[in-house]
């Protein structure tokens, strides 16, 4: 049965997810829960010198994410993925893939709303003292709206990361798959 | 008849350089006063958007030339509501005790192509000499006058407690001025 499957699959999906597939899943989450976790803290640092620095470095890691998204999204146009398993229930596979579509956009609409925040504002980023675009001109009313976006898309993303790990848990203890570890080994 | 051209000659002598230099009338929608900051290596630009300037010029009559600019500091515009809120605040500006600054010549100069404006400026309760290099051209009563001014903000005090040491805001700080003024 396995073999069968394995045949049918060839071309659209694949048994497992690859070694990239994995290095960038893991690298990125870090990089995102770091992002969180400084964006949430760093306006409240002490001393300001210590301040500054963490924000220049939530920037700079903020502009490595875009680049492992662009590169993450390549690879996955690229590369076959596993399908979700054909058991599990149409409703279970429509918020997978919606869950799945929203962290996708998120990791684009984070770093460029920060960077385009970021220039509105009149502080314009570089990426680890490397000089990089100007994406827009200093205004004060779309400094105030992307400040928003990238705040409020913040929130929304930790929500649907929670949702992704709780569901990934579920389907390791309770529903006992391979979801989990196909991501894994 | 000696005493008619005494008197005539008294009142041209009076006629002559009794009156003060040429007042102008600023124009402020052409006129801009901004200020250039650099902040962790990069510039940081804002305005001030209401300020007033008394401004007595001649070219040919220095001594009798004077300019006095007021300006509201309350009215600075970086284009960010957290950084104008900072620079408002006590440890900048400090808009409520201070809620002016004032530039004052005390003797203005040819210089070079241009002139100085000798002079002091009161800026968040701390009162400098500062000197005013500009140029200004006129023609048909209108004036247009551009100007440089490079001071320390941490000889004002702008810029309190942690922000005292200048490594993430450069102690230097440009002020650009450009005014268009028609003789009144």
């Amino acid at each position: 049965m396995r073999q069968q499957k394995k045949e049918f699959a060839m071309k659209t999906s694949a048994e497992r997810y690859n070694a990239i597939d994995k290095a960038l899943h893991w690298a990125m989450a870090l990089v995102i829960v770091g992002m969180l976790v400084s964006g949430l803290v760093m306006g409240d640092v002490q001393p300001l010198a210590l301040k500054f620095q963490v924000i220049q470095l939530h920037k700079s890691f903020g502009i490595l994410v875009l680049l492992l998204a662009f590169t993450r999204v390549f690879w996955r146009f690229t590369n076959p993925t596993p399908r979700l398993p054909l058991g599990m229930p149409h409703w279970q596979k429509a918020i997978a893939h919606a869950t799945h579509l929203a962290l996708y956009g998120l990791m684009f609409v984070m770093p460029f709303s920060g960077w385009l925040m970021s220039d509105a504002k009149g502080y314009h980023p570089n990426f680890f003292g490397l000089p990089v675009p100007v994406l827009g001109e200093v205004d004060r009313a779309a400094g105030r709206l992307l400040g928003d976006i990238h705040e409020y898309g913040a929130y929304v993303l930790i929500g649907l990361i929670a949702a992704h790990m709780g569901a990934a848990l579920f389907h390791h203890f309770i529903v006992k798959d391979d979801i989990l570890t196909r991501m894994l080994k | 008849m000696r005493y008619g051209m005494m008197m005539v000659a008294g009142m041209l002598a009076v006629a002559g350089q009794g009156f003060a230099a040429t007042q102008w009338a600023v124009d402020k929608a052409a006129s801009k006063l901004e200020w250039q900051a650099r902040f962790n290596g990069q510039v940081v630009k804002g305005v001030f958007k209401a300020w007033t300037a008394d401004i007595a010029f001649d070219e040919k009559d220095l001594a009798g030339s004077k300019i006095k600019v007021d300006i509201q500091l309350g009215s600075v515009d970086s284009g960010d509501d957290d950084r104008d809120g900072t620079l408002k605040g006590a440890d900048f500006f400090n808009v409520t005790a201070t809620p002016v600054a004032v530039f004052e010549s005390s003797h203005i100069v040819k210089e070079g192509d241009g002139y100085m404006a000798d002079g002091t400026l009161t800026l968040a309760g701390v009162t400098k000499g500062v000197s005013l290099p500009f140029t200004v051209v006129i023609a048909n009563g209108k004036a247009d006058a551009q100007g440089k001014l490079t001071l320390s903000r941490k000889d004002f005090g702008v810029g309190k407690g942690q922000w005292a040491t200048s490594t993430e805001i450069a102690d230097n700080v440009d002020v650009l001025v450009h005014v268009q003024a028609v003789a009144k």
